[in-house]
């Protein structure tokens, strides 16, 4: 299997496997992933739910050692480190915050509610082996708020309650927070997903704010939202079943995407955006049903071959391997492989 | 042409708690006229009031003030069983809208139950109607009839939930978000199954979405709720062209679109 | 609980290998056993069989009590009878608590308020003054007499509350909804879709409803409003405070009865926390 060989990224990752162990049995949620990172960019990895791409946020910011996530196997390098290998201690004092801040999905909502916004910080501290004790206290918060003022939010947010914060609010917060320790790399899972339209445009500003102003190095967006992740990312990979599908600069990946399954996703956003009503325009159904996520994981040959109006002899037998068509631009897809 | 369904300022606002101080809005005045065969798009953002809206045409939530009529009478004036043979509705989260422990020809049966009245038919011929609609929509009967919810994906179960409506026949369908909870490549696919129900069946469509482009490309009217109003309502050429309420204006230009670059990244 | 049938069953296969629950089973079946075949070989618990007051010996396992009687036929035949009369009131609890659960969880309005605040009502009858007016009214009193007034008035008002709850829960979801547009009327919703969903928890709650209507039953029994013609362990007890076993020092007639009956209520009462504590780590 071909891979990346390029290893001058600040994250770079070979062979990831990893998935969920529960009593009733292991599933592979990502199976051998390789992609690289570099300095200054922002990288969108999109996939439906099941694709795997919010297990490998959480594997790359540490979290494959706390069950049911399990590291299978795999390297994980962030800036020399490899985080596949550490402990937990390690993890917390030379990766966490500084090197590495994960935003899961929806942050604020599962989060006790009487709780203020700098108290969160303080919590985010202690995580990261940073704690602080009372008389910095005063430092910390004073911090934030020059913080707060510099990305354009309210400071007096710091002394509210989670819950007084629109969920717009709150996400924008919970970044600020992570950012303000300056991590080279930020992963933020679906940042907008649970948000309306227009505040997804301004969370996205924010995200890209943060970066422009080099509060962190690179940043990792997952979604399900091509046309969203369009909007801020350098580059696309697309995940499917686990696995990576295409990785392609974003231009050239909404011009020309080259798998399959990137093109249904590129076709069916093409239709609304044009603006066509459904009288004018009847797109022709080419791409089967999805199966349900047990069968896609299980099945022989390549993952998307059940729903591929392309699908050869080979891609039901064989994977296809994991190729550099170009510089820095990946497929797996036996249609580009060739003979 | 009569309409086929009217809503005449119909509100619904909620009461909390017991004492019964606390009164939270949820639909205000809302003033809508549907004619057979026409596709409605309402728009708007979770909180808007579209689904409390929703679930008072299908008779499950009864309004706090204001009338909706279905082909001249009062929803309120018909039986259950007339009542939902008329007017269908398909739900957002596709594995929550099933029994988990009825099989998807449990549920189906249901279905023809209702169209036709228990007992008035055979189970054979039953299965043989089931079976008809569902090739008809491009399902293989063989592989989604004895299966459970959870072992189906959620496109197959959308189209399930359409294929129930195929058998029922209603007038008018109530389609709450049927693509949010899908992947984007089948979404389509399902957008497609609706359309046949409308163009086969005659089935008026209310279609009820966040997303101001699928509404553009599936309705023929459009109306767009904010806060429990409708801000705005008119023919889609006329909202795409020249939107009026600046709500609209503000959803229009925050659409992400893949031909554009708000940053200039 | 998206599970299908068949999932199920291999489910609750992998949660009965938990090691406690198969203790406290194999010592339930094990008194069950004795319950059921140990009457057809010991003697008549109430016949004088020997002297007063005697400690074990080789014929009288456990001696006899202040009568002469034989104390270990009295525990077997205890055993029986408790385990029936808490069956048959278990059972009518269980049947009272699912209907009146299922229907004030589910049904809105003044009917669902109504059913509600009866729960609550039975819930609060103070369960000895109201015996001892009943044992007052009823001299004799049967042992099916005594489990029909255990199911009726005690032992349903704890499960309807859970079972209603569950029932509030689910009354929410979407495919309830979706049942209301096809038509079907809310009792058919209440029965057809509501209860076959909650059924497994209602069999686990069997469990512990059987053990507390057995608990009951004994308490009755120990303050003398049990049943008038049968022997229950509760019977013994009562014949144990009665006639001071324990001022007398006559261990073997006052130690193994409280025994039998705990083992019996803990083994039932903790089968179903087993069972539901290995089903969360399987995140059932």
């Amino acid at each position: 299997m071909s891979v990346p060989h390029d290893d001058t990224g600040i994250l770079v990752v070979r062979n990831l496997k990893g998935g969920y162990k529960t009593e009733y049995g292991y599933v592979r949620a990502v199976d051998g992933v390789n992609f690289d990172i570099y300095p200054r960019e922002i990288v969108g990895i999109v996939g439906e739910s099941g694709s795997g791409k919010t297990t490998v946020l959480k594997l790359i910011s540490g979290g494959g050692i706390f069950p049911p996530l399990f590291l299978e196997e795999g390297d994980i390098i962030v800036e020399g480190i490899n985080v596949a290998k550490l402990s937990w201690s390690e993890l917390k004092s030379k990766v966490l915050g500084k090197k590495v801040a994960y935003v899961p999905q929806a942050a604020f909502d599962a989060i006790y509610p009487f709780k203020r916004i700098w108290q969160f910080y303080v919590d985010i501290l202690n995580e990261v082996g940073m704690p602080i004790n009372k008389e910095n206290e005063d430092q910390v918060k004073q911090h934030l708020i020059e913080y707060f003022k510099h990305l354009e939010l309210d400071p007096s947010l710091i002394y509210r309650y989670s819950f007084e914060l629109s969920g717009g609010m709150r996400q924008r917060a919970v970044i600020a927070l992570v950012t303000s320790l300056r991590p080279s790399l930020l992963l933020l899972d679906e940042p907008t997903s649970a948000l309306d339209v227009v505040t997804q445009k301004k969370v996205l500003e924010f995200i890209l704010n943060i970066f422009r102003e080099m509060y962190v190095k690179s940043v990792i967006i997952s979604s399900h939202d091509v046309a969203t992740l369009r909007q801020i990312v350098h580059r696309m990979l697309v995940m499917y079943a686990g696995k990576i599908m295409e990785v392609a600069k974003v231009e050239e990946f909404i011009a020309e995407p080259l798998h399959p399954y990137s093109q249904s996703l590129i076709k069916s956003l093409e239709v609304f955006e044009e603006f066509k009503s459904r009288k004018e325009y009847k797109p022709k159904a080419l791409y089967r049903d999805q199966t349900s996520t047990i069968t896609t994981l299980t099945i022989p040959g390549c993952r998307f071959h059940l729903r591929c109006p392309f699908a050869m002899d080979i891609c039901r037998r064989e994977e296809p391997p994991f190729i550099e068509v170009e510089k820095n631009r990946f497929v797996a897809c036996w249609l580009h492989v060739k003979r | 042409m009569e309409p086929l369904l009217e809503l005449r300022n119909v509100s619904k606002h909620y009461v909390s708690g017991y004492i019964r101080t606390n009164i939270i809005p949820a639909v205000i005045d809302v003033n809508l006229t549907l004619n057979r065969g026409e596709i409605l798009a309402l728009v708007g953002e979770s909180g808007s009031g579209k689904t409390t809206l929703a679930k008072m045409i299908l008779r499950l939530v009864k309004p706090s003030k204001g009338e909706i009529i279905l082909e001249d009478r009062d929803i309120y004036s018909y039986s259950e069983k007339d009542y939902y043979r008329k007017v269908q509705g398909i739900f957002q989260d596709p594995y929550s809208s099933f029994n988990p422990i009825k099989s998807v020809l449990s549920t189906l049966m249901d279905a023809i139950k209702l169209r036709l009245g228990r007992n008035k038919i055979g189970r054979e011929e039953a299965i043989k109607i089931i079976e008809s609609v569902l090739i008809r929509l491009g399902l293989n009967p063989m592989e989604v009839l004895n299966k459970y919810p959870f072992e189906l994906s959620g496109g197959q179960l959308q189209r399930i939930l359409i294929a129930r409506s195929y058998i029922i026949e209603p007038d008018l369908l109530i389609a709450d978000e049927p693509t949010s909870m899908i992947d984007a490549s089948t979404r389509l696919s399902v957008l497609d199954t609706l359309f046949q129900l409308n163009e086969e069946k005659h089935a008026t469509i209310i279609f009820i979405t966040h997303d101001l482009s699928q509404a553009f490309y599936v309705a023929d009217k459009i109306a767009v709720m904010y806060k429990g109003r409708i801000v705005e309502y008119g023919e889609r050429n006329e909202i795409i062209s020249k939107p009026r309420s600046e709500y609209t204006k503000k959803l229009l230009s925050s659409i992400p679109r893949l031909k554009e670059k708000w940053f200039g990244i | 609980m998206g599970i299908s049938i068949s999932k199920r069953r291999n489910i609750f296969i992998n949660a009965i290998r938990d090691k406690y629950f198969i203790l406290l089973l194999l010592i339930f079946i094990g008194l069950v056993i004795i319950g059921a075949i140990g009457p057809l070989f010991v003697r008549s618990p109430t016949r004088i069989v020997g002297a007063r007051l005697q400690p074990p010996s080789r014929e009288l396992i456990l001696g006899t009590d202040a009568l002469g009687r034989d104390v270990f036929a009295q525990i077997v035949h205890g055993i029986r009878n408790s385990l029936l009369i808490g069956l048959f009131a278990g059972f009518i609890g269980i049947v009272i608590a699912t209907v009146l659960g299922i229907l004030s969880g589910f049904l809105r309005g003044l009917v669902g308020e109504i059913l509600s605040t009866i729960i609550n009502m039975f819930m609060l009858i103070p369960q000895v003054p109201l015996l001892l007016l009943i044992a007052c009214a009823i001299r004799v009193r049967s042992m099916f007499f005594v489990a029909l007034l255990i199911g009726a008035l005690f032992a349903w008002p704890a499960p309807a509350r859970a079972i209603r709850a569950l029932a509030l829960s689910l009354r929410e979801r979407e495919f309830i909804d979706l049942a209301r547009i096809s038509g079907k009327k809310s009792i058919e919703i209440a029965f057809r879709e509501i209860f076959p969903l909650i059924l497994p928890y209602i069999l686990l709650q069997f469990g512990t409803v059987y053990a507390s209507a057995i608990f009951t039953e004994t308490s009755i029994s120990l303050i003398g409003l049990g049943p008038t013609n049968v022997v229950t362990l509760g019977w013994v007890l009562n014949q144990v405070l009665v006639m001071n076993a324990y001022v007398v020092g006559a261990w073997w007639w006052f130690i193994p009865p409280g025994i039998i009956v705990s083992l019996l209520v803990l083994s039932l009462y903790l089968m179903p926390l087993a069972l539901s504590r290995k089903l969360q780590q399987i995140g059932v």
